[in-house]
């Protein structure tokens, strides 16, 4: 067995572990000193600190970083103390990434991200800096076929871009991020003039509420931005064997993924989204599995009526003719109406709780909302199998409707509750192979059996 | 649509699931008999009704899960069915098998028993218990039925 001398990464690595560490460093150092009631000068003391002793640890570790190829694997040494080897066997690679950060850029390298199967992100090997010629090299090593002519793309103008920010699904991230960041300064606050915490001066409901729609209006301008910052420039293109995905504006990001390990692909609309028939494409592979739902995103933004036929271009072994799913029967309208409803009642409970009474309309107002999602989940669900490709759509909070290759399932079932089985109604779920499920409720048990029975081999 | 799969689980399993779900009943029930004692007068109820609902949970359940169980191993996959209130019927394609694993821990071998645990790459799908020159068996096979695991 031939095995070349071990590498070291480009020391533009130090640069980008430094900096990563000290922006927790030094985030926590300011905000300790804040907390404190320190003065700026202790907090600057430790700031620099802070700088010098992450450069340092970065230094060390950089040096005991290293990578090698062999005839059938790579292999990555790191740590200090215990040092610990990776290694990924060459037909075991799903695809190599690059990201190309700002410090990155500064240095002319990329960092290399080699895709492994599994559930975790934290299996790949991350090559935090390699020239652009190693990155070539490497990459034709781990079996990656060089871009051909594509047979297809797709680019997010800047009208589809804005469009994408401004119907942003990760609202419900940025909310809970700025309740923390408020949390905080609350707190701060509340030390500082040793008064009363801003939260206890929402006293009246329409203080509340204004509370409300200001942290709304500030979640929505940052989901909007980060948006922006994660799909501009995004593009995506097809040769014969590969899929490729380019995306980002400071952290620029190239994904590429071979078409036959894609599992199947996630139409979501989501609430923003839904509405205006917009909807986005989600990739499930392997490889993937995990991983957050940007770095999962085949096409932030598609029109729904044109879903199908865009993912006919960009991966033809899910395309299917047009056609409707099996739906179910009118009789388990109300399995699905009434837990939503109960949801919605047991969340209109808690501030006529918790609160005030006078805030009891919230109650009939979420009791309904619930059951006109139930609606809407009843009439979303179904499925169908249309040649080699099995088609599951449900109601989360989004509507889902997954595409998946028949024979890449990973498990299939059949779920039966002794409720449905009374009224003879049963479930299809399918697994994928990053873990993700797709889950047609309460449908006509001989449907669902049927299909159950034409997924098997 | 074919039949069910055949195949029960060795009756050590129904011993071990009794004796977990005792274990944890009894466990309840001392929360109970401790929320009793901490906050006298409120809920004397409380313990009666844990150990009353223990003992029937205890009587039926294991014994129930126990008797619907089945597994098979087919010629492409795995299928196992289970549940008592809620059934669910599984299909495991043997091609998509990365690894299987027989465990044996200290509380199965009381009841002579293995776990066979086969790995996807979404998960891993586990028969409760079985002897273990069953479970040495069935993963033979399975093994003998995995060609190359190139393809994911």
């Amino acid at each position: 067995m031939t095995s070349e001398p071990p590498r070291q990464l480009h020391v533009a690595a130090i640069v980008v572990d430094a900096v990563r560490s000290m922006l927790q460093l030094v985030g926590g150092a300011v905000v300790i000193a804040i907390v404190q009631g320190g003065t700026p000068g202790l907090a600057a003391v430790m700031a620099v600190g802070g700088i010098g002793a992450s450069g340092f640890v970065s230094w060390i570790t950089w040096r005991r970083k290293t990578y090698w190829l062999d005839d059938v694997a790579l292999h990555y040494r790191s740590g200090v103390f215990t040092p610990d080897e990776k290694v990924v066997p060459r037909a075991r690679v799903q695809g190599v990434d690059t990201v190309t950060g700002p410090i990155q850029r500064l240095f002319g390298v990329v960092e290399l991200r080699v895709q492994v199967p599994g559930a975790s992100s934290s299996d790949e090997i991350v090559l935090a800096a390699v020239t652009r010629d190693e990155a070539t090299r490497l990459r034709r090593e781990l079996g990656q076929p060089e871009p051909a002519a594509p047979d297809a793309r797709i680019r997010l103008g800047r009208r589809g871009l804005l469009l994408t920010a401004l119907t942003s699904p990760q609202i419900s991230v940025v909310v809970s991020a700025v309740a923390g960041v408020y949390a905080l300064f609350d707190n701060a606050i509340d030390v500082e003039e040793g008064g009363e915490g801003l939260l206890s001066r929402l006293d009246s409901p329409g203080s509340v509420a204004l509370a409300i729609a200001v942290l709304l209006g500030a979640a929505y301008v940052l989901s909007f931005l980060a948006a922006i910052v994660v799909f501009a420039g995004f593009e995506v293109e097809r040769d014969a064997q590969v899929l490729r995905i380019r995306r980002g504006l400071l952290e620029r990001r190239a994904q590429s993924i071979p078409l036959e390990r894609v599992d199947g692909i996630v139409i979501v609309e989501g609430l923003a989204r839904g509405p205006f028939g917009l909807a986005a494409l989600r990739l499930e592979t392997a490889a993937h599995g995990g991983e957050k739902a940007v770095t999962r995103t085949l096409l932030p933004l598609v029109r729904r009526a044109e879903a199908e036929a865009v993912i006919a271009r960009l991966v033809p072994g899910l395309a299917i003719e047009p056609g409707e799913l099996a739906r179910p029967p009118r009789r388990a309208l109300r399995r699905f109406v009434v837990p939503w409803g109960l949801g919605g009642a047991a969340l209109g409970v808690a501030p006529v709780v918790l609160w005030t009474s006078a805030a009891w309309p919230a109650l009939p107002a979420l009791a309904l909302l619930g059951a006109v999602m139930g609606l809407r989940d009843y009439r979303g669900a179904g499925v169908r199998l249309a040649g080699n490709v099995v088609v599951v759509r449900e109601v989360r909070i989004a509507r889902r409707t997954l595409l998946a290759r028949r024979h890449r399932l990973q498990e299939h079932a059949l779920l039966r509750t002794h409720l449905q089985a009374r009224a003879s109604l049963s479930d299809l779920r399918v697994t994928v192979g990053s873990g993700g499920k797709g889950r047609a409720r309460h449908l006509e048990t001989a449907t669902a059996e049927a299909a159950f029975a034409a997924l098997r081999r | 649509m074919r039949g069910e799969p055949t195949n029960t689980l060795p009756d050590g399993v129904r011993a071990m699931w009794l004796c977990e779900d005792a274990i944890g009943m009894l466990v309840l029930l001392g929360i109970a008999l401790g929320i009793g004692a901490a906050v006298d007068a409120l809920m004397p109820w409380l313990p009666l009704v844990v150990a009353a609902a223990g003992l029937a949970h205890v009587v039926l359940v294991p014994r129930e899960r126990y008797r619907r169980y089945r597994w098979d191993l087919h010629e492409e996959e795995l299928e196992l069915l289970e549940g008592v209130l809620s059934v669910t019927r599984t299909i495991v394609p043997i091609t998509r098998i990365q690894h299987v694993s027989v465990e044996r821990t200290g509380w199965t071998s009381v009841f002579d028993l293995v776990r066979l645990s086969v790995h996807t790459a979404a998960g891993e799908t586990k028969i409760p218990g079985l002897e273990p020159t069953r479970a040495a068996d069935v993963r033979d096979r399975i093994l003998a039925r995995l060609r190359t695991p190139d393809d994911l």
